[in-house]
């Protein structure tokens, strides 16, 4: 390999500076020696320090106008926040509506002896007339009408209506419901 | 003085005119790319303008171990090429006129601009008869002042094949400067 040659493929660390030293100091040497290789370097740091000088300053009209639609794009995702802050709060709200609200038996399965896979639902007896017994599986049992058997649940609760509650007090009791789901304490 | 990174977390937090200080940054950065890549002063103003709204819109995602400056170049340097892709075949020296004044008129001293304006006018013609991504890398090393591994990221691709595009523009640059 000419001196040349050894030149040539370090070109592009010697033009960075990220040459080792010795590997620097032999192509310092070389480019003294050889005007065509010198020469070659000279031309790339020359387009090197002018491409340097195509940076311009942005016009103040632009900066001014990129910040005030900045702005603007603010005000929108503001708004954007809130919306989906809205639209969340109503999911959350259809959801546990759909999946606590209590769950009436159908009147089809009102007959002497029911049992029921209420899958973490309350089951709601509401007003009919049960004359067998009631079996819950997985849920707890809210009876508003008549049972005249025995009443079962299994992984739940049983409780009755001893008077009629006022629209209100089913709120309340609604998210009570829900607290004690989440927490496993009372929410009063 | 804030870091862009906290000044990108402020302006996520919703701190009013934040951003702002980001755009006076790196604006000038920006623009000059794009002034480069496009040779078209109103096109470059209108890709830097995108570039810094795309980049608020997606503030969420800004990666904070990431220089922001690169990141503001790496959608800039996506820009710059979808409308150099869109508009090829069209002849750009209409406007290199204008676009050597505004060198001269922004950086440059009077008595300096007489002397630099023809190697400025010559160079900006040679660098435009080079492939797009040889001027892209090009500017992001010499005018950004990019490091290799930074053009890497910017440009996603391997460390090895910005070494070999930046070496084959350089001498492609150098073959077109001197000896046109």
């Amino acid at each position: 390999m000419s001196d040349c040659d050894y030149v040539q493929i370090r070109l592009d660390d010697y033009i960075d500076g990220t040459l080792p030293a010795l590997e620097d100091r032999k192509v310092r040497a070389h480019l003294l020696a050889c005007s065509k290789c010198s020469k070659e370097v000279e031309q790339l740091f020359f387009l090197e320090e002018n491409i340097e000088k195509l940076m311009v300053k942005a016009p103040d009209s632009l900066v001014s106008q990129i910040q005030e639609e900045a702005a603007k794009e603010g005000k929108w995702r503001k708004r954007r926040f809130q919306r989906i802050i809205q639209w969340s709060v109503a999911a959350i709200l259809i959801f546990g509506i759909i999946y606590y609200y209590p769950r009436a038996i159908p009147s089809e399965n009102i007959g002497d002896t029911v049992a029921i896979h209420s899958r973490g639902k309350k089951v709601i007896v509401d007003g009919d007339s049960l004359s067998g017994d009631l079996t819950v599986v997985g849920g707890d049992v809210y009876v508003q009408g008549e049972i005249k058997g025995n009443i079962t649940s299994i992984d739940g609760q049983v409780s009755a209506m001893v008077e009629n509650k006022s629209l209100w007090e089913r709120f309340v009791g609604f998210w009570d419901t829900i607290y004690q789901r989440i927490t496993g304490g009372d929410l009063l | 003085m804030f870091s862009d990174q906290e000044i990108v977390k402020m302006t996520i937090k919703g701190k009013k005119d934040s951003f702002n200080e980001l755009v006076m940054r790196h604006s000038s950065k920006v623009y000059s790319l794009c002034l480069r890549m496009l040779k078209d002063p109103l096109e470059a103003e209108d890709v830097t303008q995108e570039t810094f709204l795309r980049a608020y819109r997606a503030l969420d995602t800004y990666n904070s171990n990431y220089s922001f400056r690169n990141w503001l170049l790496k959608i800039a340097s996506n820009l710059c090429i979808d409308r150099v892709r869109q508009r090829k075949g069209i002849s750009f020296t209409d406007t290199d006129d204008e676009l050597i004044n505004y060198t001269q008129s922004s950086f440059v001293s009077p008595e300096k601009a007489t002397i630099d304006k023809e190697n400025i006018e010559k160079l900006t013609e040679a660098l435009y008869t080079l492939p797009v991504r040889y001027q892209l890398v090009l500017l992001l090393r010499y005018l950004e002042g990019l490091k290799y591994e930074e053009i890497a990221n910017v440009l996603e691709e391997p460390l090895g094949t910005i070494k070999t595009q930046l070496h084959r523009a350089r001498k492609l640059l150098k073959e077109r400067y001197f000896n046109d």
